[in-house]
């Protein structure tokens, strides 16, 4: 648990989209906020681009709505009549699932025809119980949405499924009712028993990979797959920068020396301070890096050790582009961008003393400020991948 | 033959931009009776970029020798002297 004796929650998604389609007709959205995380699954009508709107308008409506805790049954019936008539109640219409998380592990869920949510606890699944409310859409239609509280506990993880993936693989040989909702909880308990830290990130790729399967490797259907994992959270000391009274050098490698966590040191002489205080001799690995970057060091103790600003300022573009938390880079921007990707809490120890060789107009690249790039990168990381960042300077 | 000669190629922010990333493929410059006398090392910064003197970067250690403004041919040299010191 984390420092305040709360839970980490970790939360992913992933997507595919039918074959032929370039947009996915269902929208995942994830909001971290003070002490809550919001996650929302939509299922536009249909598929494509009309339904990617469609699914990406209900997930905003469902922010919004929960961040300004108007009560589920309002904002599920709001989003139902905006999107709802009688003339197409019959057929395929718009569906989603709404999660609303505190980190006390206070969870409540409200839902409106994606399949049932999953529960995975103690290697088994729990179901818990749902309250059915009617919500009248006009006077003579009604609608019935589903809303349930638990308590989460640690080590749950909770999995939103789009039907393309239940759905998937029917009509063949194999599955000819499709994988179904039991078919999916069965598959995730048997990847949790054996990996029983499996990240949600890791969880729903999985899912997703096997529902493709199951469909031959031809989408029938957008699937979308979002997990939420209760668990310790996964700690990275991130020093960066000399600090700017000599007197701190060991303060800083203190700090290095008795984290708990990952560690990563992103500057030359920075990793010289601490390899000097600390008596850890510095080794680099002198190859080739294919982002052109300058080579990698190893320390004892420490997980990685790289040159400072321009391996910094490459990660923060490539977190910048990235679209989802998968991260292929074979580069040093890539082995940084995963190893901060892997964990839940990010510390930043930054060093502020600038070398003034590096304002020089006559380098041949324009350094950026590290200050400045590690606001960068600590928004990107909070804001797009929903770390716990913190950044503190010495 | 005596002990190898350190040669300790900075691999910092500075020196790498100011063209020591062309440094790293010394070992690949050398002559084999050369190579065969020398190590070849990287260092994370050599600390000479931190001392405001008119020396250039990139930095090389030859032995105790710091050569600025380093480029392959300005190292060989650096190190046929040091070579014919011991
Ligand atoms: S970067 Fe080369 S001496 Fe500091």
């Amino acid at each position: 648990m984390s420092k305040s004796g709360r839970f980490f929650i970790e939360a992913d998604c992933l997507q595919r989209s039918e074959q032929g389609q370039k947009v996915s007709g269902d929208v995942c959205l994830q909001r971290r906020m003070g002490d809550r995380v919001l996650a929302v699954l939509s299922d536009g009508e249909g598929s494509g681009v009309r339904a990617n709107v469609t699914a990406g308008v209900i997930g905003s409506m469902a922010v919004n709505y929960t961040m300004n805790d108007v009560p589920a049954a309002h904002a599920a019936a709001a989003i139902i009549r905006t999107f709802i008539s009688e003339h197409n109640v019959q057929g395929g219409h718009a569906t989603f699932s709404i999660l609303d998380i505190r980190e006390n592990g206070a969870v409540r869920v409200v839902e409106f025809e994606n399949p049932r949510y999953i529960v995975l606890r103690g290697g088994d699944e729990y179901l818990p119980p749902r309250a059915a409310v009617e919500v009248e859409v006009t006077p003579s239609l009604s609608q019935t949405i589903y809303v349930s509280e638990f308590r989460a506990r640690p080590e749950d993880r909770i999995v939103l499924l789009s039907d393309g993936v239940t759905l998937s693989g029917r009509l063949t040989r194999r599955l000819p009712e499709g994988w179904r909702r039991g078919g999916v909880v069965d598959f995730c308990l048997t990847a949790t028993a054996c990996d029983p830290t499996l990240s949600a990130h890791e969880l729903c790729r999985r899912v997703i990979e096997r529902a493709e399967m199951n469909d031959l490797f031809a989408p029938k259907n957008d699937m979308s797959c979002m997990a939420v994992y209760f668990r310790q959270p996964r700690r990275i000391l991130v020093c960066t920068g000399p600090p700017f009274k000599a007197e701190n050098d060991a303060v800083l490698a203190d700090m290095v020396a008795r984290y708990e966590g990952s560690k990563l040191i992103c500057g030359g002489t920075t990793a010289q301070i601490i390899s000097r205080e600390l008596g850890r001799p510095v080794s680099v690995v002198l190859r080739r890096d294919p982002a052109a970057l300058p080579p990698t060091s190893t320390m004892e103790g420490v997980d990685l050790v790289t040159e400072g600003v321009l391996t910094l300022s490459k990660v923060k573009s490539l977190l910048a582009r990235a679209a989802a938390s998968e991260i292929a880079e074979r580069g040093t921007d890539g082995e940084v961008a995963r190893l901060l990707l892997a964990h839940d809490v990010i510390e930043f120890a930054v060093g502020t003393r600038i070398n003034p060789m590096h304002q020089d107009p006559s380098l041949p690249v324009e350094l950026e400020l590290r200050r400045n790039l590690v606001r960068d990168l600590a928004f990107l990381l909070e804001t797009k991948f929903m770390k716990h960042v913190t950044i503190r300077y010495i | 033959m005596g002990k190898k000669l350190t040669v300790k190629i900075c691999t910092g922010t500075l020196c790498y931009v100011m063209g020591g990333a062309d440094l790293q493929l010394l070992d690949e410059q050398l002559s084999p009776e050369l190579l065969s006398r020398v190590d070849i090392m990287g260092s994370p910064c050599l600390d000479c970029c931190n001392h405001d003197d008119s020396a250039q970067a990139p930095f090389v250690k030859v032995g105790e020798r710091v050569v600025s403004g380093a480029t392959i041919s300005k190292v060989i040299d650096a190190i046929k002297d040091e070579l014919s010191k011991q």
